[in-house]
C-alpha cells in the first residue's frame, strides 16, 4: 500500500506537466527591455518627477500594488465579468417584464396582489444582482483579481466594494422582509376567517424571524467592516467576528424553526388521537424536530468555540471588541 | 530584472523536489490528500513568481519548504479547528504522534500561532519524527536545551490549543461528529 504522505504519481506528473506549461506560456510573452538603457537622463529625470507626484496624490499605490498582474489574466477576468453584467441586465428585463405582466393580470382581477409583490421583489432582486455585477466589474478592473467578499479584505484606496457589495445585500433582505410580512397579514386574514390552517402563519413568521436575523447579520458585518478599514479590528479578528455574526444568525434563525416543528409535532399528535393522520406522519415531524434540535446544538457550538477565540484574541491584545 | 525561465532544469528541480515537498505539507494535514496537493501547487506557483527575477535558489528544496511552511500558517490561521479530546492529544505522551488528518490540524491549528522557534521544535519533533539528538545537532546546541525548548514549546501550545481541548458530552459529541464529515477544519 502506498504510503499517504507519498504523492499520488498523478498529481505529480500533472503538476508537473502545468509547470511545464507555465514555464512556456511565460517564456513566450515578451521580455521587457531594460529601459534606463535607452531613455537619456532626461527622460529618467522625468520618470523620477513623475513617480514623485503619483506617490503624492496616492495614485502610485493603486499602481505598484496591481503592475504585477498578468495583462492577459486581467482582460480574460474583465470579460468574464461584463459577461456577467450583460447577464443580469438580460434578467433585470425579463424580471421588469414580468412584472408588467403581473400588474396587467392584477388589474383585470385575474390574481392577488401578493402575486404582484413576488413580482416586483423578483425584479428588485435581479436589480440588486445588476448593481452586485457592475460593483464586481469594476473591482476585477481595478485589481486584475477576483472580487473579494470577506470583511478582512484589504479595502481599495478610495473605494470598498465589500462595503458596496454588503449593502446591496441590504436592500435585497430588506425588500424579502417586506414581502414575507404583506404575506403574513394576508395569511392571518385568512386564518382568522377559516380558509388557511393556523401553521401556514407560523411558517411565515418563521420566515421573517429568519429575514429579521439575515438583515441584523449584515449589518452587523458592515459594522465589523468599518472597524477593520479603521484598523480597530486585525484580519483574524474580523474573519472571526463575521464567524460569530454568522453563528448568532444560525442560532437565531434556527430558534423559530425549532418551536414551529414542536408546535406541528403536538399537533400531529392530536390529529392521530383522532384517526385523522398516520403515525408514519407524526414520524416525519418527528424527525424535522430532531434535525433542528441538532441543527440548534451545532450552532450553539460554533458559537462557544468562537467566542472563546474571540476572547482570547482580545484578552492578548488588550481590546478590540 | 525578469529572465527567461530555463524549463528543463526547473522541471529537473520540481522531480527533485516534489516528494520531499509533499511528504512535508502532507505530515502537518494528517495526509488530506486534497489539501497537500492545494498547498504544494500553491508553493510551486509562487516559486513560478518569485525565480524569473530573483533566479533559483541554491537549495530550491528548502526555498520551497520555506514558502509552503508559510502557506499552511496561512491556511491554518484561516481555519477554525473543530473540537478535540483531550484523551487524543496526549503531548506528554512520547508514542502520540499526530498522524490523524483531525489531530494534524489541531496541532497545526496551534502551531500557526506560535512563534517561529517554538513552532519549530515542536514541528521537528512531532511532524518530522526526530529525536532531540537530531534536533540538538542540527540547531547546534545540547540535547538538554532541545528538551528544554521542547518543555516550553508543549506548554504554550498545550495552552493556546485549551479552547479545543476539551471532553464532550456525548450530545455534543454527536454534534461534531457529524459536522466532521465535512472535513476536518471549516474555513471562516
Amino acid at each position: 500500500m502506498q504510503d499517504r504522505h507519498e504523492p499520488s504519481d498523478r498529481f505529480v506528473e500533472r503538476l508537473g506537466q502545468d509547470i511545464g506549461t507555465e514555464v512556456r506560456r511565460r517564456n513566450l510573452q515578451p521580455q521587457p527591455a531594460p529601459w534606463w538603457r535607452a531613455a537619456g537622463l532626461k527622460t529618467v529625470a522625468a520618470a523620477a518627477a513623475l513617480v514623485v507626484v503619483s506617490m503624492a496624490v496616492g495614485g502610485a499605490v493603486v499602481a505598484a500594488a496591481y503592475q504585477n498582474e498578468n495583462r492577459e489574466q486581467r482582460e480574460a477576468l474583465v470579460s468574464l465579468y461584463a459577461r456577467k453584467v450583460e447577464l443580469a441586465k438580460v434578467r433585470l428585463d425579463a424580471a421588469k417584464q414580468q412584472l408588467q405582466e403581473a400588474e396587467r393580470r392584477f388589474n383585470a382581477g385575474l390574481v392577488s396582489q401578493v402575486t404582484t409583490m413576488e413580482q416586483r421583489q423578483s425584479m428588485m432582486e435581479a436589480d440588486a444582482q445588476l448593481r452586485i455585477a457592475t460593483l464586481n466589474l469594476e473591482e476585477v478592473r481595478i485589481t486584475g483579481r477576483e472580487p473579494r467578499d470577506e470583511v478582512s479584505a484589504q479595502p481599495i484606496p478610495q473605494r470598498d466594494f465589500v462595503n458596496d457589495r454588503l449593502q446591496v445585500s441590504m436592500s435585497i433582505a430588506k425588500g424579502a422582509l417586506d414581502l414575507e410580512k404583506t404575506k403574513l397579514q394576508a395569511a392571518e386574514r385568512r386564518v382568522s376567517i377559516g380558509l388557511e390552517q393556523p401553521s401556514a402563519a407560523d411558517a411565515l413568521r418563521a420566515r421573517i424571524i429568519e429575514l429579521d436575523a439575515a438583515l441584523e447579520a449584515l449589518q452587523r458585518k458592515i459594522e465589523a467592516r468599518q472597524m477593520f478599514v479603521a484598523n480597530k479590528y486585525d484580519s483574524a479578528l474580523a474573519d472571526l467576528r463575521v464567524a460569530e455574526i454568522e453563528a448568532e444568525q444560525r442560532q437565531r434563525a434556527l430558534k423559530p424553526q425549532l418551536d414551529l416543528a414542536k408546535r406541528d409535532l403536538a399537533r400531529m399528535d392530536s390529529l392521530v388521537s383522532k384517526g385523522l393522520a398516520s403515525p408514519a406522519d407524526v414520524a416525519q415531524v418527528r424527525v424535522r424536530l430532531l434535525e433542528a434540535e441538532l441543527e440548534l446544538s451545532k450552532a450553539q457550538v460554533e458559537l462557544s468555540i468562537v467566542r472563546e477565540q474571540i476572547a482570547q484574541r482580545t484578552a492578548g491584545k488588550g481590546g478590540g471588541s | 530584472m525578469n529572465r527567461e525561465l530555463p524549463e528543463q532544469a526547473l522541471l529537473d528541480v520540481y522531480r527533485e523536489t516534489i516528494r520531499p515537498l509533499y511528504r512535508f505539507v502532507s505530515r502537518r494535514v494528517g495526509g488530506d490528500a486534497s489539501l497537500a496537493e492545494d498547498l504544494v501547487q500553491d508553493t510551486w506557483m509562487r516559486a513560478l513568481d518569485s525565480w524569473p527575477s530573483r533566479g533559483v535558489p541554491d537549495e530550491p528544496l528548502a526555498w520551497l519548504v520555506r514558502v509552503a511552511r508559510n502557506s499552511l500558517i496561512d491556511h491554518f490561521r484561516r481555519v477554525t479547528p473543530q473540537l478535540v479530546d483531550p484523551a487524543r492529544l496526549d503531548l506528554e505522551n512520547a508514542a502520540f504522534s499526530p498522524d490523524a488528518p483531525d489531530l494534524a490540524s489541531v496541532v497545526s491549528w496551534g502551531l500557526a500561532r506560535l512563534r517561529r522557534r517554538q513552532a519549530g521544535v515542536l514541528e521537528a519533533f512531532y511532524f518530522d519524527g526526530r529525536t532531540t539528538r537530531e534536533i540538538a545537532a542540527e540547531w547546534k546546541t545540547t540535547e538538554r536545551a532541545v528538551e528544554g525548548a521542547l518543555r516550553r514549546a508543549r506548554a504554550k501550545l498545550k495552552k493556546t490549543l485549551k479552547p479545543v481541548m476539551r471532553p464532550l458530552d456525548p450530545a455534543k459529541r454527536r454534534v461534531v461528529e457529524g459536522a466532521s464529515h465535512a472535513g476536518p477544519t471549516r474555513t471562516l
